[in-house]
């Protein structure tokens, strides 16, 4: 079976868990307290508003009906209207989608590309001085707020020394006219590196430490295997073991895991997306619980899993290309 | 002629949490020119770790702690003692460095017992073949790849150019192990270590294995290490052989004086424990009880918990293997001092002990969980006995 | 385990008298207890984490007798007329967590040090808030809400994920399907928007907060006793048990369940850690206990407006979480090392 019979077959998967996840939200918002319609229009509406109100979100309708005409709407795209916006939930997801995403990938690459060295020295070194250093500095990073880190990081770099900026992100394919202080597509770019860094290590680290964790149990574990030790038996040299012949059975566990780690990756953005004060979707969730806006907290929360099933398919994908064992013929 | 391998009082041991293990304690064999040589015994007697301390592959924690090993006039083990009796790597020990480049796979290369485990899944098995050979034998890509198909053809894998690209896992266990004898003939070393190569494999696998061995072993000249605890086997392939036991040397003997003129009674029980087509079952003997571990060997002869010939000078005295060979026969070494003549010891005289219940396993359990202190006691206990 | 063995001989033996079964599974887990015990005193990190872990939980013990308990005695005249009341030992013998003081300056730094705001002094030896109250008055008040809202949502998903997945595991088939279905859309929610989801539904009240958590860590456990469950049911003992007549219910129970232990407990342990740092971050965004009670989380949020002005405001918080949740990271290690050696990296 080839690679796309094989992502056909693994979205098809993804359908139910969709549906599960929709009809969870579903069943959650409507268990809400109170009248959501009093929420609309505040206190002591006329009876006439609220029938108006009632029938145009469709709320005079029996639940199964409203459950069949919300998952009609999210199949096709209509996710409904924010009550606070007033606009539809996908216009206000679309806006606010780019800057949770940028920051989610940045700090995944910056997570992926510390750890995944320091793991395989750390295994390497097994027990030795620089190994604990790895394993210390893992174990604080997994113990770690990342809002805290971003709270000392404004601290350090933005109060006391005055280098980097605390607050937005700017989208390094922003148009130069809009962006303030900016010329060219270089002053962008440079500006929108300038404040993603902190909130991407402040979000990256507990996913970097989480890695390095992984890593370097994983790539004992493959030293320690019998083709590991007939590669030295021939004369391999250590270098190249770890680099070819263990390196990358080594990660086929981490790929795993960051299909899973990312449930964690955003949930952080959410707190990183309040200290930086990042207009992502992150912080339209936290605004819309305040604001008891329903079908937008509805909205973000069905996208959010979206994304993370995507994450995972993504990971499956990228498992079966890297071992051979796994063809794309297995499907569950 | 000069042995091409000489292995001198090898010790072994493993530093574990609950005490030594010494899983190679004293071992000495010889290996010459296009011979098979056998090492012997029942599982934990510590022949693999033999056949790795040869090619310094021992892992932590086990290290190498005594000896010499020496081949073709390089010394890849040796040690040197100082007045305090500090032992030390000697200087003249091969660098790990030289190790690598001179002696791994391209003098001595080794098949492990697992072929399920030993091929890397990432990998085609080709490009693994490939690889080792350019290694060890200084040859550019394609002439590898030319050695490396022709190889496979000569270990009886069907279609070897066809088969060349593909995985581990699209192979059986039994061409495997034909890959992986592929792969250590194929660079051309003067000694292979075969370490139980076909204990995972089904008895009519084997025995194409064996056959195809042997065959190659005589075109090739190459000398083989056979690690096993297949008596059966053993008849089948070796010239010599070597009986271990906890870690010792039980006996030494050609494979025919060994089978017909046995000389230590640990030999005799894994030949009578050995299915025959003129037995039943109910004849089968097996050996009495299980062999106590290595962390805590028994005192005086290692074998007397479980030897049916023990008497009470056993307890006392761990023999070495000594030349018990009669009038025109190879040397036949033997570890046992019912040999009273050459040990020179009252062993017909001591009393008989009583083994035939559950000795063995009683030493066994105790094993399992104790600590340091008693195992130290233990092993320091048995050493006391060896020097008589 | 070591002894199965035996337990398997005995039951196969014990012609359907299943008592003498349950009893040997006890003996095992107490010898497996007793080792537990001696592998962890041999390991300095694992004992280290267990002394913070009981210190911070004796701070939280001590600060919800004095915030819930006296809250709920005071009502009561017998305890009133001795001057029983919320805070009464704080402000008895130390100093109020809570009320805002007006002789004392906001915003001090730490004892030794100064800022524009005065000298600190060693009557608030971490300095003080925004509104004057002592640091690290607030900081050991707010240990009650980080121990007690991460260990009882830890029980939460512990109970109900073991409920799931030994059920799904143990039956296997329809059951098995159905039950895992759902914790997998449990799961396909992210942990913390499913936390969020549920506080938008039933309010930001802590109690919701504590079940929130726990419901979205049960599919964590569930996964974990399902596969447990699924080697363990292989085992012949519980067919043995199975043939001798015991239910199904009991099997589960006695059996199952016990066995399946080691790694819940492991993952508990360390699922603590991340219940506390899920619930301060939840109390950072403002959603959980709300002010006056203090809570870490809380203390955080409040300290933003403040960073320049007073910098320490913003550490101890952040520190008293960092030190915590490493404690429980540490023991968890600890456990899982000395709990099940396969594991051990």
């Amino acid at each position: 079976m080839g690679i796309y019979r094989y992502t056909f077959n693994r979205l098809l998967q993804a359908i139910p868990v969709m549906l599960g996840v929709v009809t969870i939200t579903f069943v959650m918002a409507n268990a809400i307290p109170g009248d959501p319609v009093q929420i609309m229009l505040g206190p002591s509406p006329s009876q006439t508003e609220i029938e108006a109100i009632r029938s145009r979100y469709g709320l005079n309708k029996p639940l199964w009906v409203r459950y069949i005409n919300y998952v009609a709407g999210v199949l096709t795209g209509d996710f409904g209207r924010s009550i606070f916006y007033g606009e539809p939930v996908t216009t206000k997801i679309a806006q606010r989608m780019g800057p949770t995403m940028l920051l989610m990938t940045s700090s995944y690459a910056f997570a992926i590309l510390t750890a995944i060295p320091l793991g395989v020295i750390s295994a390497k070194r097994r027990n030795k001085p620089t190994d604990h250093a790895s394993r210390f500095v893992s174990l604080i990073g997994v113990s770690t707020p990342s809002f805290w880190i971003g709270l000392m990081f404004i601290l350090v770099f933005s109060f006391h020394f005055q280098v980097l900026p605390s607050t937005n992100l700017i989208m390094p394919w922003a148009d130069p006219v809009e962006v303030r202080n900016a010329a060219t597509r270089v002053d962008v770019l440079v500006l929108s590196a300038r404040h993603l860094v902190m909130p991407m290590i402040s979000l990256g680290t507990l996913q970097m430490a989480a890695l390095t964790r992984i890593e370097r149990s994983s790539m004992l574990e493959v030293l320690s295997e019998d083709y590991v030790q007939l590669a030295r038996a021939y004369g391999v040299k250590e270098s190249a073991i770890l680099r070819k012949h263990a390196f990358r059975n080594a990660q086929l566990p981490i790929i795993t895991i960051l299909g899973l780690q990312l449930t964690g990756l955003i949930g952080g953005a959410v707190l990183i997306e309040t200290v930086f004060q990042i207009n992502g979707m992150g912080k339209l969730i936290v605004n819309s619980i305040f604001r008891q806006d329903y079908p937008l907290i509805m909205g973000t929360t069905i996208m959010f899993g979206a994304v993370f099933v995507i994450g995972v398919i993504l990971t499956d994908l990228s498992y079966a290309y890297i071992d051979p064992r796994v063809t794309y013929d297995e499907v569950d | 002629m000069d042995p091409i391998l000489e292995v001198r009082d090898l010790q072994t041991h493993f530093f574990t949490a609950d005490g030594v293990v010494r899983a190679v304690d004293g071992v000495s064999f010889d290996v010459y020119e296009e011979e098979i040589v056998g090492i012997v015994g029942e599982s934990g007697a510590g022949k693999s770790v033999a056949a790795k301390s040869i090619m310094r592959l021992v892992e932590d924690p086990g290290s190498i702690v005594g000896g010499e090993v020496r081949f073709k006039g390089e010394t890849i083990v040796s040690f040197e003692e100082d007045e305090n009796g500090e032992r030390t790597e000697s200087e003249e020990m091969l660098s790990n460095r030289e190790m690598r480049e001179r002696i791994r796979g391209r003098e001595i290369a080794i098949i492990f017992q697992d072929p399920m485990e030993s091929l890397n899944p990432v990998f085609t098995v080709g490009g693994q073949l490939r690889e080792f050979i350019e290694i060890n034998r200084d040859v550019g890509e394609s002439r590898a790849r030319e050695t490396a198909v022709d190889m496979l053809r000569e270990v009886g894998i069907p279609e070897p150019s066809e088969r060349f690209g593909d995985y581990p896992h699209e192979f059986s266990g039994g061409m495997r192990q034909r890959v992986l004898i592929a792969m250590a003939l194929a660079c051309e070393p003067s000694l292979v270590i075969a370490d139980e190569p076909t204990t995972a494999l089904d008895v009519t696998v084997e025995g194409q294995i064996l056959e195809q061995v042997a065959d190659l072993q005589e075109k090739y000249g190459t000398s083989f290490i056979w690690v096993t605890h297949d008596m059966g086997v053993v008849a089948e392939i070796c010239d010599r052989v070597n009986v271990m036991y906890l870690g010792q040397m039980a006996e030494r003997a050609d494979v025919d004086s060994l089978f017909h003129d046995t000389k230590h009674p640990y030999t005799d029980a894994l030949l009578d424990s050995l299915p025959r087509p003129d037995q039943t079952v109910e004849e089968l003997k097996p050996i009495v009880g299980v062999m106590p571990e290595a962390i805590n060997p028994p005192p005086g002869c290692r074998f007397h918990t479980r030897c049916p010939d023990a008497r009470e000078v056993c307890r006392r005295t761990n023999p070495e293997p000594r030349d018990v060979s009669g009038p025109d026969e190879r040397t036949h070494r033997a570890a046992c001092l019912k040999h009273e003549e050459v040990f020179k010891v009252d062993y017909s005289a001591s009393a008989p002990i009583e083994n035939e219940t559950s000795a063995g396993f009683d030493v066994g359990r105790t094993s399992t969980d104790t600590g340091a202190v008693d195992a130290d006691g233990g092993v320091h206990g048995s050493r006391g006995g060896a020097d008589e | 385990m070591a002894t199965t063995g035996s337990t398997e001989d005995d039951v196969l033996d014990a012609d359907g008298d299943v008592g003498s079964l349950h009893k040997d599974d006890e003996i095992e887990s107490r010898v497996g207890w007793r080792y537990t015990l001696s592998q962890i005193r041999g390991d300095p990190t694992a004992l280290g984490g267990l002394v913070v872990i009981a210190f911070m939980s004796g701070l939280a013990l001590f600060a919800t007798v004095d915030a819930v308990v006296f809250d709920i005695l005071s009502e009561y005249q017998v305890f009133a007329q001795y001057g029983v009341r919320k805070y009464w030992i704080a402000e008895t013998f130390w100093i109020s967590p809570i009320k805002e003081p007006l002789e004392t300056p906001r915003l001090l730094p730490p004892a030794p040090l100064e800022n524009v705001y005065g000298q600190g002094t060693w009557a608030h030896p971490l300095g003080t808030d925004d509104r004057g109250r002592d640091i690290l008055a607030r900081l050991v008040y707010g240990s009650r809400i980080a121990i007690t809202v991460g260990a009882i949502a830890t029980v939460v998903g512990m109970v109900g994920g073991t409920v799931v997945g030994a059920v799904a595991g143990y039956y296997g088939g329809r059951v098995d399907d159905l039950l895992m279905r759902a914790v997998e859309t449990l799961y396909a929610i992210p942990f913390f928007i499913l936390v969020l989801a549920f506080i938008a539904v039933f309010g930001t009240n802590l109690a919701f907060v504590m079940v929130g958590v726990g419901i979205a860590s049960i599919p964590t456990f569930a996964r974990l006793i399902r596969s447990e469950v699924v080697s363990v049911r292989e085992k012949a003992y519980i067919e043995a048990a199975t043939a001798a007549g015991v239910r199904d219910r009991n099997i589960i129970r006695r059996h199952v369940i016990p066995n399946s232990f080691a790694p819940v407990l492991v993952q508990g342990t360390l699922q603590i850690g991340t219940a506390i740092l899920i619930v301060a971050g939840l109390s950072f965004l403002g959603f959980g206990v709300q002010p006056p009670t203090p809570s870490w989380g809380q203390m955080l949020s409040k300290s933003r407006a403040v960073m320049i002005e007073n910098v320490w405001y913003s550490i101890w918080p952040g520190l008293c979480i960092l030190v915590t949740v490493v404690a429980f990271n540490m023991f968890g290690d600890g456990l899982r090392d000395a709990l099940d050696p396969r594991l051990n990296n």
